[in-house]
């Protein structure tokens, strides 16, 4: 009994022992699968993945579908195609407004960036990486920075302001004045102008020229502002154009279509390593082919595509060029079509658009046509000159457009105003080789790999010709920048119709120019309000937005959040 | 042999104890028993619920036959409070318990189902829709949290339980606990602050070796098909919202196309749920196991749940001072949750046709080209998304009586959880309409275990009775978890069984989350005369998840009840048998967030420099180095009563829990470049009454008439937040106001011709939805929106009744919730109006109707401008949840073939309900937000149960 009871004891001891042992470390937490900032960031590759984190949130703005949105919708260039739940965005109407997830989403993404480069610029003196090296990180990221609120401040006027790193719980946010932000973006840009090479080891990482361009665009855009420096301005935005201009080792090339796409061998066209690393571009957003680290993609293949697979059998959603998934957001004007005139001169309509889709399947094709044969052909001829029976009778089955404004009254016209709103030509027009995507590995894939052009040297020209028109007031010096993109863009042998005097140059040309060159590359939105032509030109050329816009909409409505998740009080702009 | 002194009829599954030991047995199933006593002075306790227990001293006896009387309150009846047992009678805290027969009685799918309508103060409300295997969401009293967890915690067999308790065979369940205020689950300190659920499984016992079957099998149908528009509604909506027809759509309607797409994919459902068990022992050895097959076909044949479960319950006497034993069961889970066609099909247009001439199937229907087919997922194989789950849980467990009044218990339980989720969607799923196949799999490995250490002391004298317990535990849990989705598999026959060979790696990734929790617990239970009961607690818990020096908390509770029915000045009375006043202040703590929330953590980035991956990391989350403990401290007051001998005996409690330093997930403006963080912030008070009733409406010996009511009201209101005293709209929290809102604009009907200019000043046109201007300042912004209701019903009734007459019984139960609003999202995602999905036939404005019900469609806008305001719609509901018709087959009849017993039942789940939604919308739904993804069924079953 007494030995029994010895046991019982035993027991007990060892159970408390036990449980003592293992407990120590019950409550101790360790990270395993994740890292913290402060461990991270000082060691050599953690600086690094803070670097590559900075340049991260621009793809959820180019090639996004809202940052799309606030640029291509409500322009002179582009309105609303039949599909989408954002066309009030391009109407100006009921709807765009603080709520609308459409400015919320890149407005978080731009303070996240911001946060980002914050950190990266102020841990960087604790990193432990060679100085060399360090200064040209630091300087990549303070490129970002200037660009994530360059694009804030065009878009709201006076917004938050901060380059320090958020390390607590941060609750109030303030309007800073707008000067005081484009200081800080003309220091940023300043810095990194001194310590950035003239190209980088590795593709798509900032280069000197790009922050010259960059300050350039800066310099002109507040140029035009109140606050700004004027003549000053324009004079260090055109130095500074030149200079990438003659002295970077950025060129246009010869060939306009180059620009975006390469030759595919049979005649086609495609994007590729080549296309997207060529020596005009100057900075372009990256998107992978890898979808690990494709993000979300570059998805504006999807908005700019008209709705071509309703309108015939046997034409149907394909892979490869030009038959991609269409989400029919954006819809050229009119205006921006007729811009191009005259095409037998201008090559820059040919090499921009598509506008013939061919049958593809020989599924349901009309009775004497096959597969190859052209289905949809969307012509900019009047009826006059383009003898569509003779046509229809070639081609079985096909669906015959023109953008020709005389055939306005006639059936085919895409900008007939005689028919009923339910009639299909909202969703067919012609779509952008510059957005279409050939590497797409599935037939619904969203996540586009092409990059995105945000700078290119031909943008650098007409940087430098806007900048020049507003310096002197006239044409003669902007001119000889103009012609170089027009000899270029030129049909051989029609280089002298393209030539334009100093006297053709006033604002409104070089905004023509603008589109011409660069239309639906989510810019034109921004370069219209920089040149206050925003209200007068989307009154004259975007019917659908025209009786809508009103003065206060030269600024974006502050998302609701910001507003009510601020602790003080965080003032809507005007007008919301 | 046990009887019933009424009847005379034998007592199955009394509970026999040598008193002051852990000697017991219960009574077969003719009423016998046996046991083996240590010595001619043990004292046998018979107790049963629902009857008087009685102590007969053995003596020199060998057979002790007993008849027990009936006692309506079972007041000496032991109930599992957590760390040991009680008699109801001494109970000081807050417990509600849900009988065996309660759970046993309806086809459920789990415990929580069987909770539902059983206790007050308890909320089981369903997540809507009838996907097969879907939880239900169980609050006790209301939410105090704002964004940690307001899970009860369920503990079977003494083990704290994670997971889904889907993952739990209910038919292996004897009883069910609620744990409500504070002295009740201050004990479980940390995380009983929403409440402790106690789940005891049936054991074996000393008795005659018993099989026993039960099972059911049900068909289940859809409450109603929505009223979708037909071919020509449809061609209208788009007409009138000026949406670009297709030729195809032209060609379609004027052949007078009208597709009904709901009814091609909706079927009938079915469930049928398989229990067989065995049960017995001897004096030293007492075993239960049982193997039950659960499987339910959902009304889209494409979803499906099976749970298969085997369970063992052992417990045996090593000698005179151990026992040792275990509960332990598998389960092996699997959950096809397929390829939702039920969405699709209210989406794609009435003027597709989904085959063509010949009877193929057309993936693409012309005159919808944007929308796959939804009959395409239905070929074999060609989508699916199964959920594997496989789990192991176990109680293993020792006790020695070390003094004659001390003994010692050691509970360790490990479990292990694998699950495994395999995706695939074939090229001509709907998911991938064409693209190529995708294929997607998860494995997640949780190993969770409990290790325990109870010391319990009595001692009974003859005016004192005191009972200490005193715990030391530690839990911990470690999970993993690794996934992969690829794209571009050569041939899908693999399925999701040979990922290597894909072309397109979308994404991968593992993980590893660790915590664990150590406590040390005191109990004290005093009890002076069988009149006054004082519960003393105090629990010391230690949290891995909060901050270094925030870790440890502590969580006492106080309570006290006096029996007031036992006074002598109650002798001269026999209105009351019961009378019982209880009292109990207590806190508890939450720490139901993820770990590592105190530390600021990177996020990946994902970027690439051409051909260079350009892999990154950004801050990720905000670091809260204070994070410490929320706590909730709650007063509760309880009155519980037996009127006219127990033919009315019911409890009524109010309390009060009033809970600080919320761990709450609060909205941050982006400027910061956090969206949010994890704080200690503000104050919430849930204040509550609750009444549950039980009347024995007539009891004569062949006929009796049992209803039981609960009823039970609770306000949650927000106190404090920021100690500003103001509210947070950014986060829709508002002081006075409950946790969660309906925070939005005021619908005023719809802009009607002639207000063109009224319109205007909102740049808004007539036959868009009008709202309110509540500040009057010409511009609808944040400011115009307002508080709409809440989510949370202020009164809950469930009513259940049971008739029996002979070997016939019926019953039923009612279930209504009243007061709160519900989200109708359903509404809104079947009514954009928009015509590029179909759309529910709703009364739409035109020129030519002037409604003020629902915008008039415009194919420019994905959803009409302000079309959340058309969904909120008032709560309420009424529901006979249940109706049940049974026969118990004399046992006249069944002793000629073997048959100890045999119950033959009819049963219909959801058989009426009454709301404010439209028909064959079920408002039971946790949330309030009524989605519907799934349609709602009702559902006729056909069970028996059968002991051998």
């Amino acid at each position: 009994m007494r030995k029994m009871k010895k046991i019982k004891y035993l027991i007990l001891v060892v159970s408390v022992a036990l449980v003592s042992g293992v407990s120590c470390d019950v409550l101790e937490e360790e990270i395993i699968s994740g890292i913290t900032v402060d461990t991270h960031y000082s060691t050599p590759d953690g600086f690094e993945d803070a670097v590559n984190a900075a340049y991260e949130r621009f793809r959820y703005f180019y090639g996004n579908e809202d940052g799309g949105e606030i640029t291509v919708f409500g322009t002179d260039e582009y309105t609303n195609g039949g599909h989408g739940g954002a066309q009030f965005i391009n109407k100006y109407i009921a709807g765009l407004d603080g709520s609308s997830g459409t400015f919320w989403n890149p407005w978080q993404h731009f303070y996240i960036g911001i946060n980002t480069c914050n950190a990266v610029i102020g841990r960087a003196p604790d990193a432990d990486i060679p100085e060399a090296e360090k200064a040209v990180m630091v300087g990549e990221v303070k490129f970002l920075r200037a660009q994530y609120y360059f694009h804030l401040v065009q878009f709201w006027g006076p917004v938050h302001l901060t380059l320090e790193e958020t390390i607590g719980v941060e609750t109030e946010a303030r309007r800073d004045p707008e000067s005081d932000i484009y200081d800080a973006i003309i220091a940023d840009l300043e810095d990194a102008i001194d310590v950035l090479p003239m190209k980088q080891a590795e593709w798509g990482r900032i280069t000197k020229p790009a922050a010259q361009h960059a300050l350039a665009h800066v310099y002109l855009t507040r140029a035009y502002q109140p606050f700004g420096e004027g003549t000053q301005d324009f004079s260090r935005a055109a130095d500074l154009a030149v200079d990438v201009i003659n002295n970077s080792d950025r060129e246009l090339l010869d060939d306009f279509q180059r620009v975006y796409n390469s030759d595919d061998g049979s005649g086609g066209l495609v994007h590729n390593a080549e296309s997207e690393q060529n020596n005009e571009i100057i900075w372009s957003i990256q998107f992978s082919s890898d979808m690990m680290l494709n993000g979300d993609g570059n998805q504006s293949h999807l908005h700019f595509r008209p709705w071509y697979e309703t309108f015939n059998d046997g034409l149907d959603r394909a892979l490869g060029h030009g038959y991609g998934r269409p989400w029919i957001r954006f819809r050229p004007t009119p205006w921006m079509l007729e811009n191009f005139r005259p095409l037998d001169v201008d090559s820059r309509f040919e090499k921009s658009f598509q506008i013939v889709w061919l049958y593809n399947t020989e599924n349901n094709i009309p009775e004497g046509a096959s597969v190859g044969d052209t289905a949809i052909w969307i012509t900019d001829k009047t009826a006059a000159e383009f003898d569509t029976a003779a046509v229809r009778a070639r081609l079985p089955g096909v669906n015959l457009f023109t953008w020709n404004l005389e055939e306005i009254d006639r059936d085919w016209c895409l900008w007939r105003t005689d028919v009923s709103v339910n009639a299909p030509h909202i969703n067919i027009f012609p779509c952008p080789w510059k957005i279409d995507d050939n590497l797409r590995p599935s037939l619904n894939e969203q996540r586009g790999s092409r990059d995105y052009i945000v700078y290119r040297l031909g943008e650098t020209y007409l940087i430098a010709a806007e900048a020049m028109l507003g310096r002197d007031g006239n044409g003669s010096a902007a001119m000889q920048y103009i012609n170089a993109l027009r000899e270029r863009a030129a049909y051989p042998g029609k280089e002298a119709q393209m030539h334009v005097g100093a006297g053709d140059i006033d604002l409104d040309f070089i905004l023509d120019e603008w589109s011409r060159e660069c239309f639906g590359e989510q810019s034109r939105w921004l370069d219209l309000k920089r040149t206050g032509k925003l209200l007068e030109r989307v009154r004259a050329y975007n019917p659908d937005a025209a009786p809508n816009i009103k003065d206060f909409h030269v600024l974006r409505p502050i998302p609701e959040n910001q507003i009510t998740r601020t602790t003080n009080d965080y003032g809507q702009n005007p007008g919301y | 042999m046990v009887t019933d002194a009424a009847t005379g009829e034998p007592l199955i599954g009394v509970n026999i104890v040598v008193e002051g030991t852990t000697i017991g047995t219960i009574s077969d199933l003719s009423g016998n028993y046996s046991i083996s006593v240590p010595s001619a002075e043990s004292i046998l306790d018979f107790s049963f619920v629902g009857y008087t227990t009685q102590q007969v001293p053995v003596g020199n006896q060998t057979e002790i036959n007993v008849a027990l009387e009936p006692g309506a309150v079972g007041l000496d009846e032991l109930v599992v409070i957590g760390y040991g047992t009680q008699r109801r009678g001494s109970i000081t805290g807050s417990v509600s318990s849900v009988s065996s027969d309660d759970i046993q009685e309806r086809p459920v799918l789990n415990a929580g189902q069987a909770l539902q309508g059983r206790a007050p103060g308890v909320v089981a409300l369903s997540n809507g829709g009838s996907t097969p295997g879907t939880d239900v969401t169980i609050r006790i009293r209301g939410r105090r949290s704002l964004t940690a967890t307001n899970e009860p915690l369920y503990v079977v067999d003494g083990i704290p339980w994670q997971g889904s308790i889907t993952g739990l065979n209910p038919r292996d369940i004897k009883s069910m606990e609620v744990l409500k205020d504070a002295s009740a689950t201050a004990i479980y300190g940390s995380r009983g602050a929403n409440g402790v659920i106690l789940i005891t499984t049936y054991r074996g016992g000393n008795m005659p070796t018993t099989v026993s079957y039960s099972g059911h099998y049900g068909v289940s149908s859809v409450l109603a098909v929505p009223d979708l528009m037909n071919g020509e509604e449809y061609y209208r909506l788009k007409e009138v919202g000026g949406r670009a027809f297709t030729q195809a759509e032209l060609d379609a309607y004027a052949a007078g196309v009208s597709t009904d797409w709901v009814d091609l994919v909706l079927g009938n459902g079915y469930q049928t749920n398989n229990q067989l068990s065995i049960r017995g022992g001897n004096e030293n050895t007492a075993y239960a196991m049982s193997a039950n097959f659960f499987k339910e076909g959902g009304v889209i044949e494409l979803q499906d749940y099976t749970r298969k479960t085997f369970r063992v319950n052992l417990d045996h006497q090593a000698n005179k001072w151990l026992k040792v034993g275990t509960s332990t069961q598998v389960l092996k889970g699997l959950q096809n949750v397929g390829p939702n066609t039920y969405g699709g099909a209210c989406n794609i247009s009435p003027l597709a046709e989904p085959y063509d001439a010949e009877g193929n199937l057309i993936f693409r229907p012309g005159a919808d080209p944007l929308l796959w087919n939804p009959l395409a997922d239905y070929e074999e194989n060609i989508s699916l998304d199964e959920r594997e789950s496989f789990r192991v849980f176990s109680n293993i467990f020792a006790e020695a009586d070390i003094l004659k009044n001390l003994s010692y218990r050691m509970n360790f339980g490990p479990s292990l959880r694998e699950y495994r989720r395999g995706v695939f969607r074939g090229s001509n799923s709907s998911s991938r309409q064409g693209g190529t196949p995708l294929v997607r799999k998860e494995h997640q490995r949780i190993y969770e275990y409990t290790f325990e250490n109870i010391l319990t002391y009595d001692l009974v004298t003859d005016n004192h009775n005191l009972n200490f317990t005193g715990l030391y535990s530690i839990q911990e849990s470690n999970a993993e978890e690794t996934f992969i989705e690829v794209e571009n598999i050569p041939y899908e026959t693999q399925q999701y069984h040979n990922l290597g060979t894909a072309e397109t790696v979308n994404d991968m990734g593992s993980d590893l989350s660790e915590w664990g929790i150590m406590s040390v617990m005191g109990r004290v239970n005093y009890e002076l005369m069988g009149k006054y009961m004082l519960t003393l607690t105090g629990r010391w818990d230690g949290s891995s998840r909060l901050a270094e020096g925030n870790k440890w908390g502590f969580f006492p509770s106080v309570a006290a009840m006096w029996r007031i029915s036992s006074e002598s000045f109650m002798s001269g009375q026999d209105l009351f048998n019961d009378l019982r006043l209880r009292a109990s202040y207590g806190i508890t703590g939450n720490t139901g967030i993820d770990p590592y929330q105190t530390r600021g953590s990177l996020s990946r980035s994902f970027y690439n420099f051409g051909d260079n991956a350009g892999l990154g990391f950004r801050p990720g989350t905000l670091a809260n180095p204070d994070l410490r403990w929320e706590s909730s401290a709650t007063t509760n007051i309880g009155l519980d009563f037996g009127l006219m001998q127990g033919r009315i005996v019911g409890t009524f409690e109010v309390y009060n829990t009033h809970t600080s330093d919320l761990l709450l997930e609060r909205q941050l403006p982006i400027t910061s470049g956090f969206n949010s963080v994890f704080e200690n912030v503000g104050e919430t008070r849930n204040r509550g009454w609750e009444l549950g009733l039980t009347t024995r409406n007539i009891a004569t010996g062949d006929f009796s008439w049992e209803t039981n009511l609960n009823l039970f009201g609770n306000k949650e209101e927000i106190l404090e937040l920021y100690g500003t005293g103001e509210d947070d709209v950014g986060n829709e929290w508002f002081i006075g106001e409950p946790l969660t809102v309906w925070y939005d604009y005021e619908k005023i009907g719809i802009w009607q011709l002639g207000e063109e200019d009224a319109a205007s000043v909102y740049a808004q046109y007539p036959g868009e939805i009008k709202i309110k201007d509540q500040d009057d300042n010409g511009v609808l912004n944040q400011d115009d929106r307002i508080i709409l209701g809440s989510d949370m019903p202020s009164l809950t009734v469930s009513l259940g009744s049971r008739l029996e007459y002979k070997g016939v019984d019926f019953s039923f139960m009612l279930l209504g919730v009243f007061g709160h609003t519900v989200y109708n999202r359903y509404l809104r995602d079947r009514s954009t109006l928009q015509g590029r999905y179909n759309n529910l036939n709703v009364d739409y404005w035109t020129e030519t109707n002037p409604t003020n019900e629902h915008p008039k469609p415009d194919g420019s806008r994905e959803y009409p401008l302000y079309e959340t305001t058309r969904c909120y719609y008032p709560g309420d509901f009424f529901k006979i949840k249940n109706v049940q018709l049974g026969y118990n087959i004399p046992r006249t009849v069944l002793s000629n073939v073997g048959v100890k017993k045999l119950r033959l039942y009819l049963n219909l789940d959801t058989f009426f309900i009454w709301s404010h939604l439209q028909k064959g919308l079920d408002p039971e739904k946790y949330g309030g937000d009524i989605s519907a993804d799934v349609p709602s069924t009702r559902m006729y079953s056909f069970g028996l149960m059968v002991d051998f």
